[in-house]
């Protein structure tokens, strides 16, 4: 009894420090809605590969990859080998990026952009999830549900879209290593960017 | 007279007016190019700053910005054989966002670098040439761009311009000092973070680390300062992005509020640490 009580308290000790997100652990499931007002839940993704963007269409550092076209690009390229993509808004009303549906769904027409679907999260509870810093920040998690990126986009970290072209893009590179079946080669990096907005 | 005084005044004033380059007026943020010296003898050395003014609130970033942002970028354009030191950069503040902290400037900030004339330059006007990119960020960042340029004379004898000469100097003195190497400082890499450790006599009260690096430190995480008598350690948080083991931990160490001095602290590997205990 006072074995399982000690165990008990243990494993309320540790569960604090479980609760963060950690690459090569489990993804914490999360539930969201998108701008056409469909639910999506991690968790009915098992089984695909699953891209996390933080997005926010008013910081220089979105606009890098949104203006030169390459966000659009990697979204498309990975959508049509069977990778889910959701781009998530987690910018609170009054600051900048938060959008309506509406104003979401025109910008993704005017962009040609093409994630699966764009999260909107202005309370900031799937930003807080997963810890998201910056516009952009990317998460991979794999079939099984379990983290394999987090961190910046590429490892060229500035605003400016003239270093796109000699950038390596990590996102490629894990979901690349991965489907190969070998280790990602860098699995976390420092984001960069702008802060996410969330709400104070 | 009184004219006469009033003509040399002018003169003078725009005289040190020349120094410096026309502020770039962009939004929230200028930079302009401050040269020391108005003539330059073959084969000199003279100071060079850019200077940063922020509107009120707004801020620009350190070498290592932190968890965003984007350290100034410089693309120098000079004559043939003149060439730019390194920047230097000042003791940076913390900036806390939503998500994390920052290092940064607010307000006026130099960056220091130094200006080589080669010796064989031929007598006549060069011109000193920036191209500069820069972030400045309140609540949202706003990329800048500027081309600044500078006239300078190479002559066989110098002179320098006194307001150029001062903003200069001031500058320096707001750049960290280098370490007395008394303080031996020393770095330890431990499971979860780094031990900076170092030695002095005086009474230390508080210590701050400032990150040359990025992906080293967690910039949030408090820094805590213990005492043995002479020996002090600090210790950091490593960052969730620690990858690569450095040589060194290399950055600014403010102790007690007021003394800033860049540290370079060779690693010492546990090995090494286990060695010592057996003796």
């Amino acid at each position: 009894m006072k074995r399982k009580l000690t165990l008990a308290l243990l494993l309320l000790l540790v569960l604090p420090a479980l609760a963060s997100v950690r690459v090569g652990e489990a993804a914490p499931n999360f539930t969201a809605t998108d701008s056409y007002g469909h639910q999506h839940s991690l968790a009915q993704y098992k089984g695909k590969y699953v891209v996390l963007e933080w997005h926010n269409q008013g910081c220089p550092y979105t606009k890098k990859h949104y203006d030169s076209g390459n966000m659009q690009k990697l979204q498309k390229l990975w959508t049509s080998k069977g990778v889910v993509w959701f781009t998530v808004i987690s910018s609170a009303p009054g600051t900048q990026g938060y959008v309506t549906a509406t104003q979401e769904n025109e910008y993704l027409k005017r962009m040609g952009a093409a994630p699966t679907a764009v999260l909107l999260d202005p309370r900031g509870d799937l930003g807080h999830l997963y810890e998201a810093k910056t516009t952009p920040h990317m998460f991979i998690i794999n079939p099984r549900g379990e983290l394999i990126y987090d961190g910046a986009i590429d490892d060229k970290s500035t605003s400016d879209p003239a270093d796109i072209a000699g950038a390596t893009n990590y996102v490629t590179a894990a979901l690349e290593q991965s489907m190969a079946g070998s280790a990602v080669a860098v699995p976390t990096s420092r984001p960069y960017g702008c802060s996410v907005k969330y709400a104070k | 007279m009184s004219r006469l005084l009033t003509s040399c005044a002018c003169l003078l004033l725009c005289v040190c007016g020349c120094a410096r380059s026309t502020p770039q007026q962009t939004a929230h943020s200028r930079a302009s190019l401050v040269v020391e010296q108005s003539a330059a003898t073959p084969g000199s050395r003279g100071n060079l700053g850019i200077r940063f003014v922020t509107d009120t609130g707004w801020h620009i970033y350190w070498q290592n910005p932190g968890d965003s942002g984007e350290p100034p970028r410089t693309q120098w354009k000079l004559p043939a054989g003149v060439t730019i030191g390194a920047l230097e950069w000042p003791t940076p503040m913390r900036l806390s966002t939503a998500v994390g902290t920052d290092y940064g400037y607010q307000g006026t900030t130099v960056l220091f670098s130094s200006l080589q004339i080669p010796a064989t330059a031929q007598p006549g006007n060069i011109e000193v040439g920036l191209d500069l990119r820069w972030l400045a960020c309140h609540d949202v960042c706003i990329p800048q761009h500027t081309r600044l340029k500078t006239p300078l004379r190479i002559a066989n004898a110098a002179s320098i311009h006194y307001s150029a000469h001062q903003i200069l100097q001031s500058a320096a003195e707001r750049l960290p000092k280098p370490l007395p190497p008394s303080y031996r400082p020393m770095a330890t890499i431990l499971p979860n973070s780094f031990l900076l450790t170092f030695v002095s006599s005086e009474p230390i009260t508080k210590a701050e680390f400032f990150p040359a690096e990025v992906e080293q430190i967690e910039n949030s995480a408090p820094q805590e300062l213990a005492s043995h008598g002479k020996n002090k350690s600090l210790t950091l948080k490593k960052s969730q992005y620690f990858r690569q083991e450095p040589q060194s931990l290399k950055g600014v160490l403010v102790i007690n509020g007021r003394d800033a001095y860049q540290v370079d602290a060779p690693i010492q590997s546990s090995i090494k640490i286990r060695r010592s205990h057996q003796k």
